[in-house]
Parts: C-alpha cells; sequence; structure tokens
C-alpha cells in the first residue's frame, strides 16, 4: 500500500502538468494528496520533536513575534 | 413568519447557519445540526482563546422571539464591522496576514479538537487593524484521521495567489475577482516560472496538489480507507506556514512608487496643502472618508484625525502595501488602506451578482477625497469632467477635490505623448459641471502653485 503511494507520489512530481478541468471533482485529489504526502509532513514534525527534544532547535509554539500559539 | 428578516447574500452555502439583516442588526443564526459544534467552540475554551488574541470576531447570544423559525438552535450577534473588503481589493501584506491567521487558527483548533471546515479568503476582514475570522460557524469537531478539509481551498485562496504574486506578477492577484474560490491550481501551476518546483512547500501544496486533483478528478475512489495520522496532520499546518512565510514580494519600481518625492511641489506648498485639508476636514468633522489615490496614505493620516474610519485607495499594490505597513507599524485600527481602479471599480460579484459588492454599493461614505486625482482621469483616462461628478457624487456626502491646471507641470508631463484635445480642461469648466452635482462651499489656492483645493456638498436632490 505505502509502496503503491510512494509511486504515485514519484509520478506527481515528474509528470509535467497538463490541462486540468479542476471544476470535476478537486476534492478527491486534495483529499488523497494530503494522505500521500503524510509521510512527509509526519516524518518532518517527528524530527522536528528529536530536535526540539536534543534543544537543537527552539521550541515550536513561539511564532515570530513571539507570540505564543500555546495555552 | 417575519418579512423584515434579510439573508446576506453572501451566506447560503453553509446549512449551518446564516447571517441575516433583521431591524438594522446583523445577526448570524446557528441551525440545530451545528449546535455540538458550537458548544465544543466555547467549552473548549477555543473561542474564549481566539477573541482574546483578537483572531475571531466576539459576538454575544441573543434572543429573537419575534422571528419563529424551525431548526434554529441559537442567534448571535457578532460585532458589526464598518466596511467589508474583498481579497482582490487586498495588499499582498494583508492578504498574506490573513493566510498566517487562518493557519494559525488551525493549528490553535487542532489543539482543542476543532478544525476549520472553510479556509475561504472571504471569512477574513480586516477589524481594529488585524486579520480577523468572521465566520464564527467555521469550526467542526474533529473526525480523528481525516486530512484537512479545507485544505483545498486553503491552497487556491491563499498560497496560489500570493505565491503568483511574489514569483511571478503582483497583478495576478487579479484572478482572484474572477475565480471567487480562489485560484485553480493547475493554473497557477501553468504561471508560475519553472524554478518555483524547487521550492519544497509548493513543491506539494501546489505543483503535486495540482496533479494530484487531475488525476483524481471524477475517479470513484473509496476516501475514506485513507487515514492521516493527528501527527501529520500538524505537521502539513506547520508546512504551510513555512512556505507561506516565506513568499516575499520584492516591488520593483513602479510608476507611483517614489511619486512624493517625485511631485512638483516645495516644502512650502507641501505644507499649505497639508493645512488647507486639515482645516477643511475638521470643518465637515466626517466619520467615514474615503481617500482615492491615495498614494502612500500621507492625507488619509489627516482624515483619520477626524474619521472612524477611513479608506485609503489606491490603483498602485506598491503604495497600497507600503500604506498598510505604515499603519501596522503605528498599530492604527482606523485606517484601511485598500487596491481600487477608479477607473474600474470592482462590480458586484457571485452568486446573482449579490454576494460581493460593488464599491458604490458599500458606500455612501460621507467624504470623498479627491488630491492630485483629476487630471489623471481627465486626461490620461479622457473622462469629462460631468462624467467625474457624476460618479463620484455616488461615493460620499461631501467632497474634497484639488484642481489641477495644464500650466502645471503635472499635466505638461501627461500631455507630452499625445495631443491635447482637451479644450474643457480649465478651472471654469469644472465648477461648472461639477455645480451639476455638488455645491462648491469653499475654494483654497494652494501657495506656491497654480492649484486649488475645493469644498464641494452634494446636492440633496442628484439632477
Amino acid at each position: 500500500m505505502r509502496t503503491s503511494l510512494f509511486l504515485l507520489l514519484v509520478w506527481l512530481v515528474l509528470d509535467r502538468p497538463g490541462i486540468a478541468h479542476a471544476y470535476i471533482d478537486p476534492g478527491t485529489g486534495s483529499y488523497l494528496v494530503q494522505v500521500v504526502l503524510s509521510f512527509v509532513f509526519g516524518g518532518a514534525i517527528a524530527l522536528k520533536q528529536i530536535l526540539q527534544r536534543l534543544r537543537l532547535v527552539k521550541r515550536s509554539s513561539q511564532t515570530k513575534d513571539g507570540e505564543d500559539d500555546d495555552e | 413568519m417575519t418579512t423584515s428578516k434579510k439573508i446576506d447574500g453572501a451566506s447560503f452555502r453553509d446549512p449551518s447557519g446564516h447571517v441575516f439583516y433583521y431591524r438594522g442588526g446583523l445577526y448570524r443564526q446557528i441551525n440545530q445540526e451545528y449546535a455540538p459544534h458550537y458548544k465544543t467552540l466555547l467549552a473548549s475554551g477555543l473561542y474564549e482563546k481566539l477573541v482574546k488574541r483578537g483572531w475571531l470576531i466576539p459576538h454575544e447570544e441573543v434572543e429573537l422571539p419575534a422571528l419563529k423559525e424551525a431548526g434554529v438552535f441559537k442567534y448571535i450577534q457578532p460585532v458589526r464591522l464598518p466596511f467589508i473588503s474583498y481579497p482582490y481589493e487586498w495588499s499582498f501584506t494583508q492578504l498574506k496576514e490573513a493566510a498566517l491567521t487562518t493557519l494559525r487558527i488551525q493549528r490553535l483548533a487542532l489543539r482543542h479538537g476543532l478544525t476549520l471546515k472553510d479556509a475561504s479568503a472571504y471569512n477574513l476582514q480586516l477589524y481594529r487593524g488585524k486579520m480577523t475570522l468572521i465566520d464564527t460557524l467555521s469550526f467542526e469537531k474533529v473526525r480523528p484521521g481525516e486530512p484537512w478539509v479545507a485544505y483545498r481551498q486553503f491552497c487556491q485562496h491563499f498560497l496560489a495567489p500570493l505565491a503568483l504574486m511574489s514569483r511571478t506578477d503582483v497583478r495576478l492577484q487579479q484572478l482572484q475577482s474572477r475565480y471567487l474560490d480562489g485560484v485553480p491550481l493547475d493554473l497557477a501551476a501553468r504561471l508560475l516560472p519553472f524554478r518555483a518546483r524547487f521550492n519544497p512547500g509548493l513543491l506539494m501544496h501546489l505543483f503535486v496538489h495540482a496533479k494530484s486533483q487531475r488525476y483524481f478528478g471524477g475517479k470513484q475512489v473509496q476516501v475514506r480507507k485513507y487515514q492521516m495520522r493527528e501527527l501529520a496532520l500538524q505537521g502539513m499546518i506547520d508546512s504551510l506556514y513555512h512556505t507561506v512565510s516565506k513568499l516575499r514580494w520584492r516591488y520593483e519600481q513602479t510608476e507611483w512608487g517614489d511619486y512624493y518625492t517625485d511631485t512638483n511641489y516645495s516644502a512650502d506648498s507641501r505644507e499649505n496643502k497639508v493645512t488647507v485639508v486639515r482645516s477643511l476636514l475638521e470643518r465637515v468633522k466626517p466619520k467615514t472618508v474615503w481617500d482615492l489615490g491615495a498614494n502612500d496614505g500621507t492625507y488619509s493620516q489627516l482624515a483619520a484625525e477626524q474619521a472612524s474610519l477611513t479608506l485609503s485607495f489606491d490603483i498602485d499594490p506598491v503604495a497600497v502595501d507600503k500604506a498598510y505597513q505604515t499603519v501596522k507599524a503605528a498599530g492604527q485600527v482606523n485606517l484601511l488602506p485598500l487596491l481600487l481602479d477608479v477607473t474600474n471599480p470592482t462590480a458586484s460579484l457571485g452568486w446573482s451578482n449579490e454576494e460581493r459588492l460593488s464599491l458604490q454599493d458599500r458606500g455612501p461614505a460621507d467624504l470623498v477625497m479627491a488630491l492630485a486625482l483629476i487630471h489623471h482621469l481627465a486626461i490620461s483616462h479622457n473622462v469629462p469632467f460631468i462624467n467625474l461628478a457624476r460618479f463620484l457624487a455616488t461615493l460620499g456626502e461631501s467632497l474634497i477635490i484639488e484642481f489641477v491646471p495644464k500650466a502645471d507641470s503635472q499635466v505638461k508631463r501627461l500631455l507630452v505623448s499625445r495631443q491635447d484635445i482637451f479644450n474643457d480642461y480649465d478651472e471654469d469648466s469644472f465648477v461648472a459641471a461639477f455645480s451639476r452635482y455638488f455645491e462648491p462651499v469653499k475654494r483654497c489656492p494652494i501657495e506656491g502653485s497654480q492649484r486649488a483645493i475645493y469644498l464641494m456638498k452634494r446636492h440633496a436632490a442628484k439632477p
């Protein structure tokens, strides 16, 4: 399952854009692209959390202007 | 069923509820089906936190006993905004702020078991100097394992236009007035330079996203089988936030960028003009002011000393963006810079042409200012004085307008490359034409120049 999703991702990246008619159900594609890419997002955030624990990266809850997103 | 309830022309798609006007007030109806989500919004503490940070418009719960309608859970009365503006009227910085605010809200919502079901740019408005979410019913309880239902809308309303403005051309923002549900991703993908693919965020959220839409469009897929872990969802929001933050717009020098250093005023003339405008403003004491052709907002600032709301309009995206950054830096809450082409103000758009209102439908203002503008309209755009007067009369009750004569070097510059066909371009003709719609109240010459500023009042009944 994961392999086919990954291969799909590779294809999606490499294939040059053609004409799309986004009025025909863009929802399915938007839903699935998130699922397909989720291993990227999950991996990135897991890595960030590890680095935070090792104190190599600042805490993510500080936004740029210092405002805290947390409680 | 009372006849005095009028549903807002933009508020009809969401079965959770809608916005309506009743006896001069603005309300939002919450239907029964939304009750569990609304209760969670309050009980989880999310509402309080969002309001405290200025990210969500506050509201009060009200009783409207005269409206006897079935299926209603509750009525709420949100704070009423003095002016509604649209994404195609915003500068780059305003749109970017709206995008980042949406993502901050979503991040915080996820921590409280809620998620945004819409990420439309029209759900945000400038309120007290900040981009604020005005759709209280945008939130719903998270369904675990589900990806972000508003992801497509976020990418189309925010990411695509910002990327196009940043990487291709700022004028592409106007696509948003044609595509009211945001720029189609396949279109954005075609318009962006090839290099944009090397940005990982744009690659994923725009290019790959667009391909995915095309590939899966219309296919029968059991999407519900595919789950997304919450950690991945948070990571995706972080990724979007990072991608949007990094989008910058480097100003090219537009013809207006250097305007105020490029004018022909001496320092004394300039000071005199400021004094004149200020004295006229003090005389009118307007509550709302629309400053047309405001450039960097220098004179809008004077208006903001008097008025509870000043709109600072200009055609140049650089000027509007600079003006907005000035406003943000100063923390001003009653001055709003917006994009406007006076020769082609946005029409009423959307469903039944009632969803997004034209400029005139959002007026009138107490006072309109048209400083250093008339020669551009009359000469560069061939608009006769009478047409100008008729148009300006639809916008506001009073008018402060500067007449710039042909002898002025700025006008001479406009005539350099064209034939002077403007036989009626003189102050007497100007006054005669405007008197059809306005009564001239005062004329103030500007020292050190041949210009004059008029204060005029619109006739009670239009001829």
